[in-house]
């Protein structure tokens, strides 16, 4: 495999902000140079030499192995490249992205792609809590990109989202786009309590009905919008079962709201 | 160069058309069926047939399948000419608002690709205000929509079309030896034509009979009809029928490029002479102001080589 | 133990010392005199060369209370900008548009302040206030207690009490809430916004209590002179921020009619309605009253360019503000009916002409005020811009080059609007030394702070001089706070705990029964609870002692 490979080789004694080790920073430097870069820990730094087995080139791809969760911030506002975690990938990775691609071949913790502008990230396993919103204090969560999860997301996802993409085949947590204002949501599992709570505007497609529909989104009746079927068909590279709900005929059930915040937001719901 | 050239017997003047830099977009109609497209694309594209009067040229460039399409309904493209990106503008906002929107289960879609477009037209995102408020935009596959709420439904309007440099006034004149011939040199013509992208024919049927000159002896006109060509002013004027000639009648391309008019043209004059002198078609001739209007010269001869 | 600071340049303009070298001597945090022959000296700090000072004073800074921690809530974006990792003795913190309160400590401390008075402390809030305070290390704190928007005093001016009642009032509530000083905001506006008024001028009736803010005024002024309290009444004036003010601003300094008030953040209160754009200078207007009122001090309340916070107790004008809040988001409320409380975030920009034109009434005044003992470098942090821009203020005020520089990079009606480009006045450090150290300590009434005699505390800078008055202000060499040496070159060298200023005027203690009655029915606690004890307001405040300064009856 061609690029650079760092590969944890303990536990670091607390977390480490990862933010850091982009491609496109270490990206021609040599091993030597890379060993040397202090990384902020809880009030102390440490090298990377310290905390990975460092090998390979450094390319505009990065694969980091053997990741404990202990790392926070890894991809932060890459703009390019490739990013490669494996393991458990640690809270606001790929924060504020703006065009790199991030592959997580495990979990990430909380705050996914959180603020991301532009790029995209794709996890194999679970996200944690506030994956795809922003950051407490700021007014819009992602603006922007892909954010694809295959399993399961936790409480929070795409709160505040403003534009994007966020689209997961496992379950989402409660207050599923809570206070989202614009953006696409797609959620093949099913969805907790409150999805939709507060959103201004936005699209939320749900393939199964969810735990509980807030009192304050009116049915809008079923409908079979061309524009729901050109998004739905657009996601068709993104793997079968995304293939399969494009694929579904019939339109779906559509609720409004949150009626709660005067929001014209759509819940759509597979029946 | 060859100073005489015949195609099915029939007479080609050396000589060319003159045509003329403009700004085109293509917008694609799609509807539940194609019924409903054409009928959308019909009146996006009516009265359109020359810029000075009309604003635009416009006409259907083709009809499309599902497999063609952005949302795999049938479809019709359409093609507008303007001279600028801003008279575009103008009547794209009031073509698509006027008859796209308002036809039934129709959508609008830009259609000129990404790496060909010079300016952008802003076309759901003009239209988005008919909405009043409830008026949604939606990202897919990094392509901004609008989804206007209309009495069927939804009204999809792709935010912005492109614009790409085009030609318009691509031309060519069948001389014939009575209406009837001309006429029917025409149709085959046109028939011959409609399968081809990247141009349209903006005048009706995809025709002209009032070939028209610079100038006029009224001073506030700036064209007048093309008097040697009218077969009843033989006679009286400097004419330029040959005799035997009492019926002309013109077909004018507009087109993205230059090879697309000439095929176009090659197409329509080969399709016009079909069956030569004995279907009273004489000649082929071309329009031009002497070359120094427009840049695009299109010699009937290499057109046809 | 006895310190030597040795061979330095001292400034003290309280005693009246202007660059003269001289030995300092430092004996159990406080100066003292030279020791006689043959006494131990057991530390020399070698300052020749340096300039010594006081420590530096902030009269008006907002760093405790409801509102400042309403502004930490709302704009946690900005401290992750701004992060202050646990560096030798510090703590990790954070800056960013509301500092938390360790920051606001260690970078006055490292910039040579060694005590700063939070301007608006609402009595019910006063608890948490001295708490925000206490949490804040390092420096001396004290702070002015709100009145003239309490239903309490409101009513008592409406049924014509006797002003030896409001007297007790106001000094009841020195007492009870710890306070170093008493200052009104937007006189009775506060409380007329709950009635629904939005905007309320000197002369207006008040919709309920039908009293004007020039009766507030004359009681509340009345009071401090009676009380003796040192510091004026601390006024945040009518109007704050409304084209057309400097008008309300001159009747204000009428109503105290010739007793002692001080006006603070002057600039946001001195504008005309000159001009295509209704907005100008008043800056002239103003200062010739205040050259012409021995009466008035000033502080400025200079505006800078970039992000802030407006944090304020006048809710009226906070809530006409809030369609400036950039980012989108502000809060007004009420504080148990006590006063008021806006918060809204703002972004001052130079492009800007209202902006630039602010920036150029604020140096107006700095320069056109002619007496440096009346008037006051503040920025209303974080209003006008966070205290850790005074350097470069201070460079302003003594750099007319590098002040003209600046001017021409604004909006250019800034400079045709104003008469800054005009004015030639340069601050000289003596000037500097008053304004920031003699003049703040001398209003407040702290005998033993802003100078360097014998008997003060040991709040000492020692700064190596430097053409650029910014780089020479932003990292002393050395900062004694008490007689340790707290920072050197800008970097924190130990993290100790400040004193809290207070005064407590003689009162007659029955008020008591009017105002326990008054708490029974309309308060949320009671009139014991309310009550901030020494012993209470030490533990809370984490102050190692309290200084009371004395007041004298000035009536």
């Amino acid at each position: 495999m061609s690029g650079l490979r760092l590969s944890l080789r303990a536990r670091p004694p607390a977390r480490v902000d990862g933010s850091a080790l982009l491609p496109e920073k270490l990206q021609g430097q040599t091993l030597d140079a890379i060993r040397r870069i202090a990384l902020p820990g809880w009030n102390e730094f440490h090298e990377v030499g310290e905390l990975f087995e460092v090998s390979g080139e450094a390319t505009d791809r990065l694969q980091i192995d053997q990741l404990d969760g202990s790392f926070d911030r890894l991809g932060a506002l890459a703009t390019a490249g490739t990013l490669v975690l494996r393991g458990q990938a640690g809270d606001l990775v790929g924060e504020g992205l703006r065009g790199a691609s991030i592959e997580i071949e495990g979990a990430a913790g909380d705050y996914l792609g959180c603020g991301m502008r532009r790029g995209r990230i794709e996890v194999r396993g679970n996200a944690g809590h506030f994956a795809g919103s922003g950051r407490a204090g700021e007014l819009q969560g992602m603006s922007g990109g892909t954010l694809l999860v295959r399993g399961d997301v936790g409480d929070r996802a795409a709160d505040r989202m403003r534009r994007g993409l966020l689209l997961v085949e496992g379950d989402a947590g409660d207050y599923l786009a809570s206070r989202m204002l614009a953006g696409t949501v797609v959620l093949l599992g099913r969805a907790a309590g409150n999805a939709g709570y507060l959103m201004r505007r936005g699209t939320v497609v749900l393939d199964q009905r969810p735990a509980q529909m807030l009192p304050t989104f009116n049915a809008n009746g079923r409908q079979d919008l061309l524009a729901i079927q050109l998004l739905l068909r657009s996601l068709g590279g993104e793997g079968p079962r995304f293939s399969r709900l494009a694929a579904r005929a019939g339109g779906f059930e559509r609720w409004l709201g949150d009626l709660a915040a005067s929001g014209q937001g759509e819940l759509l719901v597979s029946f | 160069m060859a100073e005489s050239l015949t195609v099915s017997g029939v007479p080609v003047e050396n000589t060319f058309a003159e045509a003329f830099g403009m700004r085109a977009t293509r917008i694609v109609i799609t509807a539940d069926s194609l019924r409903w497209a054409r009928a959308a694309a019909v009146a996006a594209t009516g009265f359109a047939t020359s810029v000075i009067a009309c604003g635009c040229e416009a006409g259907i460039e083709q009809e499309l399948d599902t497999s063609q399409t952005p949302d795999g309904r049938p479809g019709v493209s359409i093609l507008i000419f303007g001279m600028s990106a801003k008279d575009l503008q103008k009547q794209v906002e009031r073509r698509v608002g006027q008859c796209i929107l308002t036809c039934p289960t129709t959508a609008a879609f830009g259609g000129i690709a990404r790496d060909a477009a010079k300016e952008w037209l802003a076309m759901g995102g003009a239209l988005r205000y008919f909405g009043d408020g409830y008026q949604i935009s939606k990202l897919v596959g990094g392509k901004r929509y609008w989804r206007l709420p209309v009495m069927d439904g939804e009204f999809l309007c792709e935010e912005r079309t492109a614009t790409m440099k085009a030609i318009g006034g691509g031309n060519f004149l069948i001389l014939a030896r009575d209406r009837a011939s001309a006429v029917a040199a025409t149709e085959r013509a046109v028939e011959a034509m409609t399968p081809l992208w990247n141009v349209i024919l903006p005048f009706p049927g995809g025709v002209v009979r009032s070939g028209s000159k610079v100038g006029s002896r009224y001073r506030a006109l700036i064209a007048s009809t093309n008097d040697a060509y009218c077969p009843t002013l033989v006679g009286l004027v400097k004419t330029a029928l040959p005799a035997g000639v009492n019926a002309v009648l013109e077909i004018v391309i507009d087109g993205l490029d230059v090879p697309s008019i000439a095929l176009a043209m090659r197409e329509g004059i080969r399709a016009a002479c079909e069956g030569g002198e004995d279907a009273g078609v004489f000649g082929i001739t071309a329009g031009n102001y002497g070359g120094k209007l427009g840049p695009h010269h299109f010699r009937l001869h290499e057109v046809l080589a | 133990m006895l310190t030597r600071i040795a061979g330095g340049r001292v400034i003290d303009p309280a005693n009246g010392v202007n660059d003269v070298i001289r030995d300092l001597y430092v004996r159990d945090g406080v100066i003292v005199d030279a020791p006689r022959d043959g006494e131990r000296i057991d530390r020399t700090i070698d300052a020749a060369g340096m300039i010594v000072m006081a420590g530096a004073i902030d009269l008006h800074t907002h760093i405790g209370g409801g509102k400042v921690n309403i502004a930490r809530a709302l704009l946690p974006e900005f401290d992750r900008l701004d992060p202050m990792p646990a560096h030798g003795v510090c703590e990790p913190c954070t800056g960013g548009a509301a500092p938390s309160t360790l920051a606001t400590g260690y970078r006055y401390a490292a910039m040579g302040y060694t005590a700063c008075f939070e301007p608006a402390m609402l009595p019910v809030n006063a608890r948490q206030a001295h708490m925000e305070m206490g949490d804040t290390p390092i420096v001396d704190k004290g702070a002015y207690a709100l009145l003239g928007n309490d239903d309490f005093f409101l009513q008592l001016l409406a049924s014509g009490a006797e002003q030896r009642e409001i007297d007790d009032y106001v000094a009841w509530t020195l007492h009870a809430t710890q306070a170093a000083g008493i200052k009104v905001v937007n006189a009775g506006g506060i409380s007329a916004f709950k009635f629904n008024a939005r905007s309320l001028d000197v002369d207006g009736e008040h919709p309920h209590y039908r009293v004007t803010p020039r009766q507030v005024l004359g009681a509340l002024t009345r009071a401090i002179d009676g009380l003796g309290v040192p510091h004026p009444l601390h006024v945040h004036g009518s109007n704050l921020g409304v084209p057309g003010n400097a008008d309300s601003t001159l009747a204000t300094i009428d109503a105290a009619e010739g007793r002692r008030i001080h006006l603070t953040h002057l600039q946001f209160h001195s504008y005309g309605t000159e001009g295509d754009r209704k907005f100008s200078s008043a800056a002239q207007r103003i200062a010739e009253k205040v050259n012409a009122s021995p009466n008035v001090s000033v502080d400025v309340g200079q505006i800078l360019f970039g992000q802030t916070v407006t944090c304020s107790g006048d809710s009226m004008m906070q809530h006409r503000n809030a369609r400036h809040a950039r980012p989108a988001k502000w809060v007004v409320m009420d504080i148990e009916c006590d006063a008021g409380c806006g918060v809204v975030p703002f972004r001052y920009r130079d492009r800007d002409f209202v902006n630039a034109l602010q920036w150029a009434i604020g140096l107006e005044l700095f320069l056109l005020v002619r007496d440096p003992w009346r008037v006051f470098l503040t920025t209303d942090h974080p209003n006008g811009g966070p205290f850790w821009s005074y350097p470069h203020l201070i460079k302003l005020l003594m750099d007319r080059s590098f002040r003209n520089e600046v001017l021409s990079r604004l909006h250019p009606e800034a400079a045709t609007s104003s008469t800054l480009a005009s004015l030639e006045r340069e601050y000289s450090l003596y000037e500097i030394a008053i304004m920031t150290r003699a003049a703040p300590a001398r209003i407040l009434g702290l005998a033993d702070r802003g100078h360097l005699g014998p008997g003060a505390a040991a709040d000492i800078v020692v700064y190596e001089p430097h053409s650029d008055p910014e780089v020479q202000f932003t990292a002393p060499r050395y900062v004694f706070k008490d007689g340790t040496v707290v920072a050197e070159r800008g970097e924190i060298k130990a993290v100790t705990a400040g004193s809290i200023h207070v005064v407590k005027p003689e009162f007659d203690r029955g008020i008591e029964r009017k105002l326990d009655d008054w708490f029974r029915r309309h308060h949320t606690q009671s009139l014991a609870s309310f009550k901030i004890s020494d012993e209470e307001v030490c533990v809370c405040g984490r102050a190692p002692k309290l200084v009371t300064h004395a007041c004298t009856h000035r009536g």
